[in-house]
């Protein structure tokens, strides 16, 4: 488990130099596993390649030469339907389902048991809220926006204020165009941050997560009164835009209080317009790269610079820290160059905008493989965390041999999938990902190129650094996890 | 079909082939042993001895490892499988079919409440 391996670094350090040398692995925060995925078979992992190049070529030889996703076909849905679900007292009652949630992680982590594998805070957060709601958004759409509950306190807040008052609060300051989603970026990066380096080499505590809760909730109240409640959790609220970006991909999106249906894939293209976004979503493809990295084949090189930075004086922990902030650092800057490398080959084409707004304008085009990273590294955990999320976890949240709804004696089920149903699920996420990325660009290349024949040629280069995240997520599941 | 696309498509695939199998090779070699014999995990002073192995089965194997110990622990734990031997009085002997695939970390848990992985339990389907 967790703590365990940052004992078990102190111990062989200790022991003897040579001892550093056998090191097993420093980074391990996902212990929370009792049973890893197997590394997908080279058999496998070379159909996956071949598939992803197949179907490549076969998209771009029938493709099509008018856009055909640009326009958002939002159609609103029945009324009565539409209020249904978005009536006040629905929003009042998600909006304190969310509030609830948010307390019991505090209160959870603050007084529930220190142990992560037994306590809500850790279990809702990292794997029911943080993977879950990527789930619930594509489906559903940007659920979470009625749950947030930063949101609703905001609201409450804002709304007291408007009845003592008779006039809502005025904001001081209107949301600055350029800050975009890169206040978003951050957070998802700390977030990462707090989930796998922050506990030293070990699981981040229940405490760790109700501080870091604590802390981002204030900084979020404090935008919110800045620039107003809608303004921030609409652009820079790091849940709201990260979970928001994977809504996009649904057929489901509330405008103007209706409740209303759009072609699938269709919402995308107006996502990436925005500062931040092809920063948003490269780092979620790069946070999902370095989780899946840093037991395998980045493992090396976190465990060198950990001995550097431990030889010059910092404490173990420290050392882990800053060894696997760099190489999450390095992670984030490979995947964005790769990105950004591939929008400079498609500005040599002819006809072709300024780089950064090319490369803004194909940001939407990684959702899907953001999403597919995300399925392939955490399927399966996901399906291990919310057994033990809907039985002990729920009768018994802090730990403390409660039993409220009489499964606390309930327990994880590991054999719920066999290793081959883990490695097809995750090639084929990989590989239908893939095919909606290269979609999503070549309808955008008709858009921004006025003639098929550039869009075409402006796609070689895209399709490069697609096959590129496509192959690279493939080779990060066939590494062994060490 | 163009045929400059299918080409480099074709290269991809062969550099990415030839690329996992070179790799695949020089991960291999690591202290995996699919022997069917007892395999001896030493713990001394709550550590693995020679670091953590790895322990190599089939589906349907019986996996079978002793436990060494220089001083009592409190439990030795096989994850996933969720089986738990007392290992206050010495050596500790483990037998199991391999039901279930995956990769397991075996880990020792100390009397004083800390814990340690002592080898990796890797089933194949």
């Amino acid at each position: 488990m967790g703590p365990s391996k940052l004992k078990l670094a102190v111990g062989l350090a200790l022991a003897s130099p040579i001892a550093a040398l056998l090191f097993p692995d420093v980074a391990s925060a996902h212990a929370l596993v009792g049973r890893k995925d197997l590394p997908v078979p080279a058999w496998l992992f070379a159909w996956g390649a071949s598939l992803v190049l197949i179907v490549s070529f076969a998209l771009l030889s029938i493709a099509w030469t008018t856009a055909r996703l640009q326009e958002e076909d939002w159609r609103a849905m029945p009324r009565w339907f539409s209020r249904a679900v978005l009536n006040a007292g629905a929003q009042v009652v998600c909006g304190l389902i969310g509030i609830g949630l948010f307390v019991l992680v505090l209160y959870a982590g603050f007084r529930g048991i220190e142990d992560p594998t037994q306590n809500f805070s850790i279990i809702f957060v990292f794997y029911t809220f943080w993977l879950g709601m990527v789930l619930v958004s594509v489906l559903f759409g940007d659920v979470f926006r009625a749950f947030n509950p930063w949101r609703a306190i905001g609201r409450t807040i804002s709304g007291g204020f408007r009845l003592v008052a008779g006039e809502s609060a005025p904001t001081p300051f209107t949301y600055p165009n350029a800050l975009g989603r890169w206040p978003a970026v951050l957070g998802v990066l700390l977030f990462i941050w707090l989930e796998l380096i922050a506990g030293g080499g070990a699981s981040p505590t229940p405490h760790d997560v109700a501080v870091g809760t604590l802390i981002y909730s204030a900084i979020t109240f404090v935008c919110m009164a800045l620039f107003g409640v809608e303004e921030w959790v609409g652009r820079g609220e790091a849940f709201g835009a990260y979970f928001g970006m994977f809504a996009r991909l649904g057929p489901f999106e509330v405008r103007d209080g209706a409740l209303g249906r759009r072609k699938f894939l269709s919402g995308a293209p107006q996502w990436a317009a925005i500062p931040g976004a092809a920063a948003l979503v490269l780092t979620s493809i790069a946070v999902t790269s370095f989780d899946g990295a840093q037991e395998g084949f980045l493992s090396g090189a976190i465990r060198w610079t950990f001995e550097r930075c431990s030889d010059v004086g910092f404490s173990l922990p420290d050392s882990f820290r800053i060894a696997n902030s760099v190489w999450l650092l390095i992670t984030l800057a490979a995947v964005s160059g790769l990105y950004w490398l591939g929008v400079a080959g498609m500005h040599t084409v002819r006809g072709s905008p300024p780089v950064k707004a090319l490369g803004r304008s194909f940001a939407h085009t990684l959702i899907p493989i953001a999403l597919a990273y995300l399925v392939a590294h955490y399927f399966s955990a996901f399906l291990y965390q919310e057994q033990a999320q809907f039985t002990y976890i729920l009768s018994d949240p802090l730990g403390h041999g409660s039993d409220l709804f009489g499964t606390a004696g309930g327990g994880i089920n590991y054999g719920i999938v066999s290793s081959n149903t883990v490695w097809y699920v995750q090639v084929a996420a990989l590989v239908v990902g893939h095919v909606m990325a290269l979609t999503l660009a070549h309808d955008r290349a008709l858009k921004v190129y006025d003639n098929v024949r550039n869009a075409s040629r402006s796609q070689y280069f895209m399709l490069a650094v697609m096959v590129a995240f496509t192959c690279f997520g493939l080779f990060l599941i066939s590494q062994a996890n060490g | 079909m163009q045929s400059t696309p299918a080409r480099i498509g074709l290269l991809v695939v062969a550099v990415a082939v030839v690329a996992f199998v070179l790799l695949k090779n020089d991960s291999s070699d690591n202290d995996s042993d699919t022997a069917k014999s007892v395999q001896v995990l030493t713990v001394n002073n709550g550590e693995p001895v020679g670091g953590v192995k790895t322990l190599t089965y089939n589906v349907g194997d019986q996996v079978r490892f002793d436990v060494k110990l220089d001083q009592p622990e409190e439990e030795i734990h096989v994850h996933g499988y969720e089986i738990e031997q007392p290992a206050e009085h010495g050596p500790v002997t483990f037998s199991f079919p391999a039901k279930l695939d995956g990769e397991f970390e075996v880990e020792v848990h100390r009397l004083d409440g800390t814990d340690a992985p002592i080898a990796e339990l890797h089933v194949n389907p």
